[in-house]
């Protein structure tokens, strides 16, 4: 044992307990790592395990009354790119896609070099953008491009009801609009599937990318009725035209049971494109604007001093062309003089004075319960993002000039919704209804989830004065100030209004700036529909009569037809060309789009011949009812996938 | 034919643990690599880890009929072997991962560092035989520094900084044990600490990132720190029992990288848990306990030292592998004995634990 001297023997009793310490100390960090860290570790092991990919299933599409689609929702495959994945130069691959995908190089490139496993290079492709993605992706071998089925957004009839339905923001998020109200209701479910994938971001199971197109959001019934809505928009952009308005707004609302058929308003936007507009054309005037309304808030003065019987229709009252009140001056639009005139002279040619003196014969505080009871100073809740609830006096501030100017219609601030509100609850026999938009909404299976009722909000005036009261405003278009707001065949009832605008930055009027209005309804015997016309600075014109009145006459001339009426006055009756209906008025697209069809127009066709057309044209027909068409569930000249199902409405009452 | 008597000294705890090893190890592997997943490759490295092994065990038997005493005599011969191929690797080698570390030899990649670690040892073992009872003076220790600087420097270049801290682990146990004093020990790691930002200064960026990445892994968690990042989620997220074996989703999708060569320590944590972690680690002292013993029973002063140099490579390499997959040492690129995926490291450690075999079978003068 020639090598084994004590010293040896010693330092390897030293290598022995250096040994086992450095191996227990090992043992100790991984007890503490496996034991102490563990959970914590595990967690992480977890979650860089599961890449959270949240699909979303297709938002729930949004109906006109009529079952008309006005947004749909339709898959689109974003592209994504998982960088770690990516085999090829970024440089070369970012110049291939930038073409593609209407993108900077430079911004590719960013992205198709960023850290982790995801990065979304471009959101809901086209279908031919996607083609030609996918078949670079072949020709040049790239790994790492993938991409993911998203619903998008599509708004049919671009920028009709624009405001009334807002739009969708990336990740399927409604921004504005009946979109934003609704945004939990109608956005498809969000599966959040926590997808195992391994270090590349490559899920496990690809089959779990696949959609579920089942589970579609629920689906929304507007009360809009999109051809009233399209004679609406139609009317819009004509005045626009000839007043170079700086803004407009139209709103018809059934005053029998509060349902909004129409709102349209100037600047509009297309909500496809809603990015490209300013933040001003996303504005739904209707409800979030508020202005002076004027002469039209003087049907409501007539209806408290009608209501507590302190003025009779024939009543004399003297007009001097001016009145002063605690001495400010108020004088009449015209500045003329009528002399002696009866209280429906008054109304008839809006008589400033006239409705001074009935002002003050009603009183601060019960006007301003009247003005509350037909439900200003507060927001009709009709469920739409951003309504105003206007600005009204308080009664005990107000000077005898503050009553005085608020009977002509000026210093209280209203929204156009709440002026055609309170207008329809004339024409509702003094009931105010709650206004509303969403009429049903139904569950992706199908069955009923919601049905919007008619909201009675109070008796606001007594049914007969609010008879008496349509019938003078009656009066006010067959021989008063708004006979351009006539409606060939039928008797309408209204008022116009002129107001000077409110200075923007705030204190007084802006000089040489009005808002010209007309509010209506009819048919007087049995309203069916009322309307509200609001033009913000026209130039030129702009009197409510002159201006507001032909817009209301030329709409509702057009929806007398299209809901088919019977007039009243039948001697009076002329013939009319056939309603502007979007079925004649849209431009039919020459060609469809690839891989679409465009449906044909088959009202007046019976069940076989609509069967014909709609077969020719490669769609498919579902029928309802017998005799002759009178509806279709899509619009002609519509482009849709082939195959797609047309429900089409046959009545045999109107061969 | 060995002799019966010399059967009967086989080092049977050795041999066990060895082959309990390999045997897991193969196992490992074969997790590491997706066995369990469709796939016609999947078989490959456990096929060849394990072809390997059984060509080692008999090579073992074969190399046990000579004594360990006559590698003295080719001492001279493989330290100039080594040195050739080392710097045949250096010109003709293949890199990966940025180091040129293979030599292609028919179908197989050569790692000659693997096996310069082992001909260190024998060549070292002989000349410190020598020269044991002259190691008095730095004068006497400067021969030794050189004769294991040259390779030493050569790996380095390469560059392989682990192995090169494997020639200075084996250098430092042999002359612990060939008794070179304390205090000489004690100059030697003060002048080395000293030299020690020379020695930083000529390190590749990559390399002093890996070498300072484990003290905070998240400065960098995608690059250098990843493996360690990675390597201390597999271990810790098996907790007591572990995931199961082929279950760890750490190592089956592929986020702990290497995990079947330098990190297959963390495949164990992360499937078998720290009851797996803990038996591997006993197996390990049980071998390197071996190791000294059979140091301390050789029956001379070459057989003892060859043995100390064995032990202390197997040491090394264990606490720098299980410590760096546990985040406590740095990333070094040295394999776990036995069981990393690797023919040259594989080969060198079972001929290492062949000679540890041979030395203990032999511990007795043959008395006829």
């Amino acid at each position: 044992m020639s090598g084994m001297t004590p010293v040896v023997r010693k330092n390897i009793a030293i290598c022995l307990f250096l040994f086992i310490t450095a191996v227990a100390g090992l043992a100790g960090r991984i007890a503490w790592v496996q034991l102490v860290d563990g959970k914590r570790l595990a967690e992480r092991a977890k979650t860089q395990l599961q890449d959270n990919k949240v699909l979303q299933s297709p938002r729930g599409t949004i109906y006109d009354r009529q079952g008309r689609e006005l947004a749909i929702s339709s898959l689109r495959k974003s592209l994504y790119v998982n960088p770690r994945e990516l085999n090829q130069d970024p440089t070369m691959v970012a110049d291939a896609l930038a073409p593609i995908l209407e993108m900077k190089p430079e911004q590719i490139r960013e992205r198709l070099m960023a850290g982790g496993s995801f990065v979304w290079l471009k959101r809901t492709l086209e279908p031919e953008a996607t083609q030609k993605v996918i078949s670079l992706i072949k020709e040049n071998n790239i790994k790492g491009l993938e991409f993911i089925e998203e619903s998008k957004r599509y708004y049919p009839n671009e920028s009709l009801a624009a405001h009334v339905l807002g739009f969708v923001g990336t990740d399927d998020v409604g921004l504005d609009g009946i979109e934003m109200a609704l945004d939990k209701t109608i956005k498809g479910e969000a599966i959040n599937q926590a997808m195992d994938t391994d270090s590349r971001g490559i899920p496990i199971f690809r089959s779990s990318l696949a959609f579920d197109p089942v589970k579609q959001g629920k689906s929304v019934y507007m009360t809009i009725d999109s051809t009233i809505q399209f004679i609406v928009e139609q009317s819009l952009d004509k005045v626009m035209a000839q007043t170079q308005a700086r803004a407009a707004t139209v709103i018809i609302m059934n005053p029998r049971t509060g349902e909004i058929l129409a709102m349209a308003s100037r600047p509009t936007y297309d909500p496809n494109k809603f990015y490209r507009y300013s933040e001003e054309n996303w504005k739904n005037r209707a409800i979030s604007i508020v202005y002076e309304p004027g002469s039209t808030f003087k049907a409501v003065v007539a209806a408290a001093a009608l209501q507590e019987k302190l003025v009779r229709a024939d009543e004399r009252f003297t007009d001097n062309g001016f009145i002063e009140v605690s001495g400010r001056r108020i004088q009449n639009w015209s500045g003329d003089s009528y002399g002696s005139v009866t209280f429906l002279d008054i109304i008839k040619e809006s008589i400033n004075t006239g409705f001074v003196q009935v002002g003050m014969r009603v009183g601060a505080a019960r006007l301003m319960d009247y003005t509350r009871a037909f439900g200003f100073g507060k927001a009709t809740d009709i469920g739409l993002p951003g309504e105003e609830a206007g600005l009204l006096f308080d009664p005990k501030d107000m000077r005898d000039s503050d009553l005085a100017t608020m009977s002509i219609g000026q210093s209280i601030a209203v929204t156009p919704l709440q002026l055609l509100t309170a207008i329809s609850a004339i024409a509702n026999e003094g009931v105010l209804l709650k206004p509303y938009i969403v009429k049903e909404i139904y569950n992706s299976d199908g069955s009923l989830a919601m049905a919007t009722p008619t909201q009675r909000v109070r008796q606001v005036i007594a049914p007969d004065t609010a008879k008496e009261l349509a019938g003078l405003l009656e009066k006010v278009v067959s021989e008063g100030g708004a006979k351009r707001a006539a409606v060939k065949g039928y008797k309408f009832a209204g008022k116009t209004g002129t107001a000077e605008r409110l200075n923007e930055s705030g204190g007084g009027y802006a000089a040489g700036r009005y808002i010209a209005s007309f509010a209506g309804f009819g048919p007087v015997e049995d309203p069916q529909v009322a309307a509200l016309v609001v033009i913000d600075d026209p130039k030129g014109a702009y009197y409510g009569g002159e201006i507001a009145a032909p817009v209301f006459g030329e709409i509702m001339t057009q929806v007398m037809r299209y809901l088919s009426i019977r007039p009243q006055n039948a001697g009076e009756m002329v013939t009319l060309p056939p309603p502007k209906t979007p079925a004649n008025i849209v431009v039919a697209p020459p060609v469809a789009p690839k891989g679409k069809v465009v449906v044909p127009n088959v009202i007046g066709k019976t069940i076989r011949e609509a069967g014909d057309a709609l077969a020719a044209a490669g769609l498919i027909l579902i029928p309802e009812g017998s005799g002759v068409a009178v509806r279709q569930s899509i619009l002609p000249n519509t482009a849709v996938n082939p195959a797609t199902e047309i429900t089409v409405y046959f009545d045999p009452g109107r061969r | 034919m060995l002799s019966h008597r010399l059967l009967k000294n086989l080092d049977f705890t050795v041999i066990a643990v060895t082959i309990l090893l390999v045997l897991i190890s193969l196992v490992i592997i074969g997790s590491a690599t997706h066995i369990n997943n469709p796939g016609e490759d999947r078989y490959w490295y456990v096929q060849r880890q394990g072809i390997f092994a059984i060509a080692n065990i008999l090579f073992i038997f074969f190399l046990l009929h000579f004594d360990y005493k006559s590698l003295s005599k080719y001492a001279n011969i493989l330290y100039g072997v080594n040195l050739v191929m080392l710097v045949a690797v250096m010109l003709v080698g293949q890199s990966a991962l940025g180091a040129q570390r293979w030599i292609q030899i028919g179908p197989i990649n050569l790692q000659p560092s693997e096996f310069s670690k082992l001909i260190m040892i024998i060549s070292l073992a002989h000349i410190l035989e020598k020269r044991q009872g002259q190691l008095k003076s730095f004068k006497d220790l400067i021969p030794i520094f050189l004769f294991v600087g040259v390779p030493f420097l050569l790996v380095l270049k390469q560059p392989d900084l682990g192995t090169s801290l494997v020639f200075l682990a084996i250098l430092f146990g042999m002359l612990f044990i060939a008794g070179i004093s304390m205090r000489h020990l004690a100059v030697i790691v003060g002048a080395g600490a000293a030299f020690m930002p020379i020695f930083w200064h000529f390190l590749k960026d990559y390399q002093k990132k890996r070498l300072t990445v484990f003290l905070d892994p998240n400065v960098d968690p995608l690059g250098s720190g990843y493996h360690i990042i990675q390597s201390k989620i597999a271990i810790g997220s098996g907790m007591i029992f572990g995931k199961g074996l082929f279950a760890g989703t750490q190592s089956q999708l592929n986020f702990l990288p290497e995990n079947h060569t330098d990190f297959i320590f963390a495949v164990v944590g992360e499937e078998l848990g720290f009851i797996g972690s803990l038996i591997i680690l006993l197996l390990y002292l049980i071998l390197l306990y071996r190791g000294i013993k059979i140091a301390g029973a050789a029956r001379d002063s070459f057989g003892m030292l060859l043995a100390t140099g064995i032990t202390s490579m197997l040491t090394f390499h264990v606490l720098v592998n299980v410590g760096m997959t546990a985040g406590i040492m740095p990333v070094t690129g040295i394999p776990l004995p036995l069981m990393s995926y690797g023919v040259s490291s594989l080969t060198t450690n079972m001929i290492s634990i062949g000679i540890l075999l041979n030395i203990y079978m032999r511990r007795q003068k043959i008395l006829f």
